[in-house]
């Protein structure tokens, strides 16, 4: 025994650090149309199109894909093609190149008005040019001019996206498809399709994971995959040869890691002229009660007049949900607001008991559900109730969405992050998700949409899972001996056990120093300590400076003139156009423009509409979230071991059995820790007998080299390093129970 | 027969027995690598590949007790007679155990995870053709010899019974290599006696402590004296309400932790927290460092 042995091990009993928090994916749900323009539609044939691949490579938690769309004009005139595509809102598009024909155009950024003249002017001459703009939340449109009669249109879209996991699962969502009738009015008079000649183009995709970890589990609940595995860490995807019609579903991909862990840490991108970080840290995998902090919930309840029958049926059930997972230091309220609000507790939030449930469901019954809303006055309302510094506090807003939720309201949520987390219900059958994703982003919430009473319960149990799991609140990041600058996000909101914390951020300097993570846990005050110069220093963390400004946009954009400095709209305006200038990234404000220098052309272009796939209605029901991140990941359990039985390569179904291909070994799924384990040696008097006695067993133990498997009680563990021997009673004991 | 013929079989019977037991193969295990910066196992490697007939067969390559085992079963170096003395070289303490996992990668050789393993069969017993009454079972390891728990759940893990017997140091082991006045190398190994105390809610080593362990020793030894002092905190889910006097009661957590480190309730300053029960204590080790006297005292240095 050595002296410094004793140091770094003994009373090591038990930590319980971790940390974390941020933002959640949200997803966009509407679809890529082609809308050409032109006058003498006799001699103009729709412009078909023949492909979508998509080419995503995700290292970690970066995503970097490439959409590549390709359209061929068969009629007999010039067109300009309008090309209408939805991507995930945290999307950063940063690059665009069109190919027609032999002709190769890139796209470059400008600023929104300049573009467009730039474009004017450059269709007018008779060029090939493009234009892209953002055409609403997490919708961008693509002018195309003069694409003559036989060309064959490609359009390669470059974005990045930063895949945060919820229960430790990430997912992936590619949206190809046109979905709900909201989007149909926003879309400029487009209406979907479903017939053969629109549907049937092909989606192709080409899918590269690489992670930090081995892959436990990969699939697909929307397509059939076909996965290659070179080694536990790598993977290759396409669809399966079987897939038919697979552009009429929007793709969805979901992964996770062993042990449900997360791609997480430090990445660090010391780029040129800047340097960029990110920082993931993941809360402990299981939460026991103890390390949750108290509560409050304020439900913020619409009873407008749109609210009436179903929604407000809907919103009761959410709030009997949530309250019944409350403990007695837990504390709740409820404000209604239509024209005016209402709270049930005006001086201090209640226990959650059963006479105070009735209070407020009597309170609810009692409104009559009519008037317009006001939901800015119900926040403000909300912020000016007393508040506990050690509780954590969630928001809980519960709509139909039909309410005029402006960028007032998002300033407001996001001037208050410190105080509350804020998340948001969309209840009925017509519920505006845009308005509903868009609070919860501005409260690094949640976004749940529940369209009719038999799916309310389970979603508002998900739901309920999710929020009563605060770990950490009033959550800080400081910076010691590290020089790191313009952190987004700027407030962080309070740690969810679900989700990781993610900063994103520069520094100046060398990688150096600590960042120390502080906030109120449910066993007192938490910090956690990050050592830089361990981060991890790559060019394949190049994307960082691109999520670093999509992230600092949408901070912009959402805390805007909220800020105690002011800025006023033009100066916003200005700062989001340079921000977008610098960084080549599409913004409300910046466009990309290409214009090929070749003439092509002196006729005037007319036009066709090219009808969009119409989703599927199999995959409506998913799909009908649009941005059910969370759900998504709440029902992945049993999916997830349907799914992948089929189609993932690292688990593995032999005769009956699923095994988890580790990379060392594989480990039968019916297997718990805590089971005896036998381990026995592969070429042994032990091995030999135990096959003597179950026979049966050696399909599934000569799988490979090491192979677990459960038996019922007892489980063996076969390999070269096991035991050569066994008492034959533990063996029999140990066949005697099948499982 | 006679008393003499008896006399004369029970001699040649202790003799051919004596022969027997002669002939067993000596095996010892270093059962890890040395930390950057140290070389305990490379002396002890050296030491024990000097003595040849004390170590037997030296292998460095096992790092569990499992693997250990396997050898111990499978090995033809046995012969047809149980093993003698098996070594087993390692890190450890009187609290912790001995820092080998029982299984490779798996959890270290604690009291806890000796007794689990124990009681779901999942390490076979050796049979007393390989190992018996006339083997020993020696754990070269810090302070293990004051663990008698450890020491029967180890000698059940490897026989089953207690058939052969454990022998566990109750000092301080070092090994070293020494370098004399002329460029020769050695290597020693040297037990070192030690006093621990257990100082219930201390956070470092005061005078008064040093000054209490230093009257354990003779007056000559106490300018050789050195001081380890290593925090213990225990923190374990409080199950239990406070008793009667509002003083913190133990938890079935705190008593299973406690247990594994072979410690008393009192030895630790105890607390609830927001649902939590923590116990904190001071453990130091005062030890004669024999080792330096020696040096000076040959001429020696300090070598690799």
């Amino acid at each position: 025994m050595h002296g410094y042995s004793w140091g770094r091990s003994v009373g090591r009993f038990l930590m319980a650090l971790l940390v974390a928090a941020i933002a959640g994916t949200a997803l966009a749900g509407e679809t890529p149309y082609f809308q050409v323009v032109g006058t003498d539609a006799a001699r103009i044939e729709r412009l078909p199109l023949l492909q979508t691949q998509a080419d995503v490579d995700i290292v970690g938690t970066i995503a970097a894909v490439e959409l590549r769309q390709t359209f061929e004009n068969r009629g007999n005139v010039p067109i300009e093609a309008v090309y209408v595509f939805p991507a995930s809102l945290r999307a950063a598009v940063n690059g665009l190149t069109l190919r027609v024909g032999e002709r190769v155009v890139r796209g470059v950024i400008r600023e929104k008005e300049a573009a467009r003249t730039e474009y004017g002017e450059a269709k007018a001459a008779g060029r090939n040019t493009a234009l892209l703009e953002q055409h609403g939340e997490g919708t961008f449109r693509m002018r195309l001019a003069n694409i003559l009669p036989g060309d064959r249109i490609e359009v390669a879209l470059q974005y990045t996206e930063l895949l945060q996991p919820r229960e430790g699962v990430y997912e992936f969502f590619l949206p190809t498809t046109f979905g709900g009738g909201d989007y149909a009015d926003r879309a400029a008079g487009q209406s979907a399709s479903a017939a053969p000649e629109v549907t049937d183009y092909s989606l192709v995709l080409a899918v590269k994971l690489a992670g930090p970890l081995p892959f436990a589990q990969i699939e697909s609940p929307s397509h059939r995959l076909a996965v290659q595995r070179a080694d536990p860490r790598h993977a290759t995807l396409a669809l399966a040869d079987d897939e038919a019609k697979a552009g009429t579903r929007d793709f969805v991909l979901r992964f996770r890691y062993v042990g449900d862990d997360i791609a997480g840490g430090l990445l660090l991108y010391p780029g040129r002229d800047e340097n960029f970080f990110l920082l993931t840290l993941q809360p402990p995998a299981s939460v026991r009660p103890e390390q949750v902090p108290a509560r409050e919930y304020v439900f913020v309840i619409d009873v407008s007049g749109s609210m009436t029958g179903a929604p407000l049926d809907l919103a009761k059930l959410v709030l009997r949900e949530l309250l019944a997972g409350m403990r007695p230091q837990d504390r709740f309220n409820v404000l209604l607001f239509a024209g005016g609000s209402e709270a049930l507790a005006k001086d201090a939030s209640l226990a959650g008991t059963p006479d105070n449930l009735k209070r407020a469901l009597r309170l609810i019954d009692d409104n009559d559900a009519s008037g317009s809303t006001d939901l800015l006055q119900a926040l403000q309302s909300v912020y000016a109730l007393p508040r506990s510094n050690r509780m954590a506090r969630s928001i809980v807003v519960v709509t139909d969405g039909v309410i005029p939720a402006d960028d007032a309201v998002s300033r407001l949520i996001r001037s208050h992050l410190h105080e509350a987390s804020v998340f948001s219900f969309g209840v009925g059958a017509s519920v505006d998700k845009g308005v509903i994703q868009r609070i919860a982003r501005a409260g690094t919430g949640e976004a749940v949409m529940i369209e009719n009473l038999d799916e309310g319960k389970p979603q508002a149990q998900a739901f309920r899972r999710y929020i009563e799991q605060p770990l950490l609140t009033d959550v800080r990041a400081t910076f010691e001996g590290f020089d790191a600058y313009d952190v987004s996000p700027t407030q962080i909101p309070d740690l969810f056990a679900q989700r990781p914390i993610v900063l994103i951020g520069k520094y100046r300097g060398a990688a150096q120093g600590q960042i120390r993570l502080r906030g109120i846990g449910g066993r007192g005050p938490y910090e956690a300590v990050v050592d830089v110069a361990a981060g991890s220093t790559s060019a394949t963390n190049a994307p960082l400076r691109t999520l670093w400004a999509r992230s600092v946009l949408a901070d912009r954009l959402d805390l805007g003139a909220a800020d105690a400095n002011a800025s006023a709209p033009a100066d916003q305006k200005a700062d989001i156009t340079r921000l977008g200038l610098d960084y080549s990234l599409l913004t409300p404000y910046t466009s990309f423009v290409a214009i090929d220098d070749a003439v092509r052309t002196q006729d005037t272009a007319t036009s066709v509409n090219q009808p969009t796939p119409m989703r599927a209605s199999q995959v409506a029901g998913y799909a009908g979230g649009s941005g059910n991140a969370l759900l998504l990941a709440a029902q992945l359990q049993p999916a997830l071991s349907h799914v992948v039985a089929a189609t993932a390569l690292p688990l593995r179904e032999v005769g009956g059995r699923r095994f988890r291909d580790t990379g060392d070994g594989l480990i039968d799924l019916a297997y718990q820790p805590g089971q005896p384990l036998l381990r026995i040696r592969r070429d042994s008097p032990a091995y030999a007998r135990l096959l003597e006695l179950r026979p049966d067993l050696r399909l599934w133990l000569e799988l490979g080299d090491s192979v677990l498997l459960s038996l019922g009680r007892y489980a063996v563990l076969v390999d070269t390093r096991g035991f050569s021997d066994f008492p034959d009673r533990v063996l029999l004991r140990a066949v005697a129970s099948r499982p | 027969m006679n008393a003499r013929a008896l006399r004369a079989a029970c001699a040649a019977a202790a003799l051919l027995f004596s022969l027997a037991a002669a002939a067993r193969e000596n095996v010892t295990f270093l059962l890890a690598d040395d930390n950057p910066g140290h070389a305990f196992f490379a002396a002890a490697r050296d030491y024990y590949a000097a003595r040849a007939d004390e170590t037997g067969t030296l292998v460095t390559n096992a790092r569990s007790l499992a693997d250990v085992r396997e050898f111990l079963q499978r090995s033809p170096l046995r012969g047809a007679t149980p093993w003698g003395t098996v070594r087993l070289v390692a890190h450890g303490s009187q609290w912790q155990g001995l820092r080998v996992p029982v299984f490779a990668r798996g959890e270290l050789a604690g009291v806890q995870m000796l007794e689990r393993t124990l009681a779901q069969r999942e390490f076979p017993p050796l049979d007393a053709r390989v190992l018996d009454h006339d083997s020993r079972l020696v754990v070269e390891s810090c302070g293990l010899g004051r663990r008698t728990a450890w020491l029967r759940l180890f000698g059940r893990l490897f026989t089953g019974d207690a058939r052969t017997p454990v022998e566990a140091n109750v000092g301080y082991v070092w090994f070293r290599r020494l370098r004399d006045a002329a460029g020769r190398t050695r290597t020693a190994r040297e037990e070192l006696s030690y006093r621990a105390a257990v100082l219930a809610g201390a956070v470092q080593l005061d005078e008064a402590t040093r000054a209490k362990l230093r009257r354990e020793w003779p007056s000559t030894q106490t300018a050789q004296l050195q001081f380890i002092a290593v925090p213990l905190r225990i923190d374990v889910p409080a199950t239990v309400l406070d008793d009667a006097w509002g003083r913190p009661a133990p938890s079935r957590e705190a008593r299973e932790a406690l247990r594994n480190y072979g410690l008393r309730w009192s030895q630790l300053a105890w607390r609830t927290e927001q649902g939590r029960l923590r116990g904190e204590a001071l453990i130091v080790v005062a030890a004669p460092d024999r080792v330096a006297a020696d040096l000076r005292q040959f001429e020696l240095t300090g070598a690799l």
